[in-house]
């Protein structure tokens, strides 16, 4: 049977996947960030061996150097960051291996939350490893992607052993995004060893060890026992590098592997007929949308009327329904049901075919009349031709003919980023867990992935930026969603579920922000 | 000898070039590869330097001479995927598909010829039938699919082989078999219908009549006549087995060339892919140089021309 969630709202959502605040309140205090690691006794069972299966290699293991998902689920079993989406607190950002707190508009500090945590080498953790790391990533001869990003860390100065102090120069409300991206780095074994070696070999302060990367093959690391906070119940993690779906599959019903992810909805039975493994599935804040475009001279989306007729003319709960087996999750605004920023008044748009035709009589055209093509990728997100195919029908029945182009993913990336997409076009976007990342990136002028210009919304987005304050912003972040709505900016689809296929002898449940962590992984019982 | 390998190496090396050239300029109408490479939310302007600093904004043809400027010296530049040079990345692959080649080549030898031989020598029997029975079934099966089949049998369903990855001899029995599928078929085809050709030849009646013993008649007159075509074909059957690995890499997980040809592909590595298309391309040639030097040892009306 698989598993649905049907509308609800965050709150209920988080609930009913057993993550809400809830449960971390019927559980106790909250000492430290993720409430998935509990105190492991010496008696407690461990797994042997949990195998993963990717794609792919990562494309290093040098930390604060890629943002690929691949890699990054890699890195971060070997390397912690400075802090993390904490499920105990909603996936809002909390402490990790430092907290965060910021001293004035423009002064932030990182405090470590522990004075003797060590590096697998033995070298204790301290504020200059931070340094180093921030350093490193904005040495613009290192290449790394989050000198982009941390751009806005001007100043970075160690005030003692424990504390790191960062100053912007102008007020950077989404700091704790950009610092949950920090992995400290030992500055002596980056200068030893070099960054080619630490690519290769990284040691970093993790619940694992590195063991061995062989390239096209597998990583392999092993459990940590000084870990800082607990040591882990799983000896060894391999990550299998398998290409092809199918064969990642049969992988995991041949008991060779333990994990893996992106199972098609198609294929749920399978796995949980199978007797050696099960699904977990979960929603994801990965969001999917369909760009309307209306700041090209050419569009006929440029008028709202049509824009909101696509959105009262798709039948999205039928869509997920039919196509997605119920294995996706309707998002009301441009924000992820998931994502603390969402506003929760906003609805979705209801399913009214004659309130569309109406729409589309008043601007004009008669049924049949309006042409508009939609570009859309091909297994890049989960079910997207089907459901691409699904959108044109559903628009075809209120009497707009959608012809839809489907493109390989590099080609439909190049055409949205070069405007030569049809008026609609088909992407996803996340895992975004606030506002900023969605909203600022995508509605602001020079961003291609929406393609939906408002300058009243830009203009607001300015000033949400740049507030400090949490509460105002939350107001401002509130008020442009609603904007984004009301002009039909896209047309709002859902978010993704994430559905993993877990062998049946590890106890393991998928997070909303894509991180795939064997900390929280134990043996299975009954 | 000296001079027929010389001159076979210089339009070896013609060939190389050009399919080089081809590969380049269709890679590079393909797409971005910025924006493979970069995250989603990566500014405009960012990757415009990046664009600029791999010189990806110079005119196609500056950066073609760049290419074969640096590419004569070993140096296809660097992976922008995995920021180390594509020759490392490349050629540290090899030995895995040279492996798995060598090993399908002399299994589709050993299995096709015979079952050819088989099959002319018993024309019209079951043998034949069963012959070319599997002849069509190799070709006309599809190796993606053979793959997954394989691997549901006796790996999921009898749990007797590994599913994929490269390891001991068990990890290569469903690669060998299906990249081997095709082309042992093509051989099976090919051997009995030159042999059947050879046997009704009239020096073939004489070695019968002269009463030389089936076996000398077949493998000694007969099928060392029929070996040439069959010779001819084991060149073009390299090359079909590198395009086949491309397949058979991905589905089994087999960490060679054509996986990693197809993921450079994909990601727009132009570098990688620029790299194991000169691979290729090099193997190609040289396994038919190679072909054309056995087939003028058995053939020594060819060597002599």
């Amino acid at each position: 049977m698989a598993t649905k969630f049907p509308g609800l709202s965050r709150r209920s959502l988080l609930k009913g996947i057993g993550l809400g605040s809830a449960a971390a309140v019927a559980s106790g205090s909250r000492p430290l960030g993720l409430a998935g690691i509990r105190p492991v006794g010496a008696q407690e069972q461990r797994l042997a061996k949990v195998a993963i299966a990717l794609g792919t290699d990562p494309r290093t293991l040098m930390p604060n150097a890629i943002v690929d998902w691949i890699t990054g689920v890699q890195i971060e079993h070997i390397t912690d960051s400075a802090l993390l989406y904490d499920p105990a607190e909603e996936y809002r950002i909390g402490p990790w291996l430092t907290t965060l707190s910021n001293v004035d508009e423009l002064t932030w500090e990182l405090k470590l939350v522990k004075p003797d945590i060590r590096f697998h080498n033995g070298r204790v953790l301290d504020a200059s490893a931070f340094k180093a790391a921030i350093d490193w990533a904005k040495d613009p001869a290192n290449e790394s992607h989050y000198l982009e990003r941390w751009e806005v860390m001007q100043e970075v100065t160690v005030v003692d052993p424990q504390t790191l102090r960062i100053k912007t120069a102008e007020p950077f409300p989404i700091m704790d995004q950009r610092l949950r991206e920090v992995h400290p780095i030992d500055p002596q074994y980056l200068q030893e060893a070099g960054a080619q070696k630490m690519a290769e070999q990284p040691i970093g302060t993790g619940p694992f060890k590195f063991v061995e990367w062989k390239r096209g093959e597998r990583l392999v690391v092993e459990r940590n026992p000084d870990y800082w906070r607990n040591p882990v119940q799983v000896d060894r993690v391999e990550f299998r590098f398998i290409p092809e779906f199918s064969s990642r599959l049969s992988a995991l019903l041949a008991e060779e592997i333990e994990i893996v992810k992106d199972v098609p909805v198609d294929s749920i039975e399978t796995v949980n007929n199978s007797g050696v493994a099960r699904i977990e599935a979960i929603p994801s804040s990965r969001i999917n949308y369909v760009g309307l475009v209306n700041n090209r001279e050419d569009s006929v989306l440029k008028d709202v009327r049509i824009r909101q007729a696509i959105n009262y003319g798709v039948d999205v709960d039928a869509i997920i329904e039919g196509v997605f087996q119920g294995q996706a999750t309707r998002m009301a605004g441009p924000l992820s049901q998931l994502n603390p920023d969402v506003n929760p008044e906003i609805k979705p748009y209801a399913y009214d075919p004659e309130k569309a035709q109406a729409l589309l009589k008043e601007a004009g055209y008669e049924p049949g009349q309006l042409e508009i093509v939609m570009d859309a990728p091909q297994g890049r997100y989960p079910m997207d031709s089907d459901a691409a195919q699904a959108i044109a029908a559903s628009l075809g029945a209120i009497g707009i003919n959608v012809q839809v182009q489907y493109n390989e993913w590099g080609t439909h990336l190049d055409k949205i980023v070069n405007r030569r997409t049809g008026d609609m076009f088909y992407l996803g976007w996340g895992p975004s867990l606030e506002a900023y990342g969605t909203l600022a990136f995508l509605f602001v002028g020079d961003s291609t992935y929406s393609s939906y210009t408002n300058p009243d919304v830009e203009a607001r987005i300015a000033e949400a930026s740049k507030t400090i304050d949490p509460e105002a912003r939350r107001q401002m972040w509130n008020e442009i969603q609603q904007m984004v709505y009301d002009d039909a900016g896209w047309l709002f689809l859902w978010q993704q579920h994430d559905i993993y296929g877990v062998s049946n002898k590890v106890d393991w449940k998928p997070r909303p922000d894509e991180f795939v962590w064997m900390g929280e992984a134990k043996p299975r019982t009954g | 000898m000296g001079r027929f390998v010389a001159s076979r190496l210089a339009s070896g090396a013609v060939v190389v070039v050009l399919a080089v050239t081809a590969v380049f300029f269709m890679v590079r109408l393909s797409g971005d590869p910025v924006l493979l490479f970069a995250p989603m939310d990566t500014s405009r302007k960012d990757i415009d330097e990046i664009r600029e600093r791999l010189g990806f904004n110079d005119p196609l043809v500056v950066q073609y001479g760049r290419f074969m400027g640096d590419a004569v010296q070993g140096d296809f530049g660097n992976s922008t995927r995995e920021q180390r040079p594509a020759t490392e990345v490349v050629v540290e692959r090899l030995p895995a598909t040279v492996q798995l080649g060598v090993v399908a080549l002399v299994l589709s030898l050993a299995i096709g010829v015979p079952l050819g031989v088989l099959a002319a020598t018993r024309h019209g029997s079951v043998w034949d039938k069963v012959a070319s029975l599997i002849a069509v079934a190799g070709q006309a099966i599809p190796g993606f699919w053979l793959g997954l089949l394989l691997m549901l049998l006796f790996a999921v369903r009898l749990g007797w082989l590994p599913t994929s990855g490269r390891g001991g001899v068990q990890h290569m029995v469903m690669p060998a078999i299906t990249l081997a599928a095709f082309s042992t078929a093509r051989y099976a085809r090919l051997a009995r219908s030159t042999m059947l050709d050879v046997l009704n030849q009239d020096y073939i009646r004489t070695a019968q009549a002269k009463g030389l013993a089936g076996r000398s008649v077949v493998w000694g007159h007969a099928f060392k006549n029929a070996s040439i075509p069959l010779i001819t074909m084991t060149g073009l059957e390299i090359g079909r087995l590198l395009e086949g690995a491309v397949i058979v890499e991905q589905v089994f997980a087999w960490p060679g060339i054509g996986w990693v040809t197809v993921q450079a592909l994909l990601n727009r590595d132009f570098a990688v892919v620029m790299a194991a298309v000169v691979l290729f391309a090099v193997m190609y040639t040289l396994a038919n140089l190679l072909t054309d030097l056995a087939y003028g040892r058995v053939n020594p009306q060819v060597r002599q021309s």
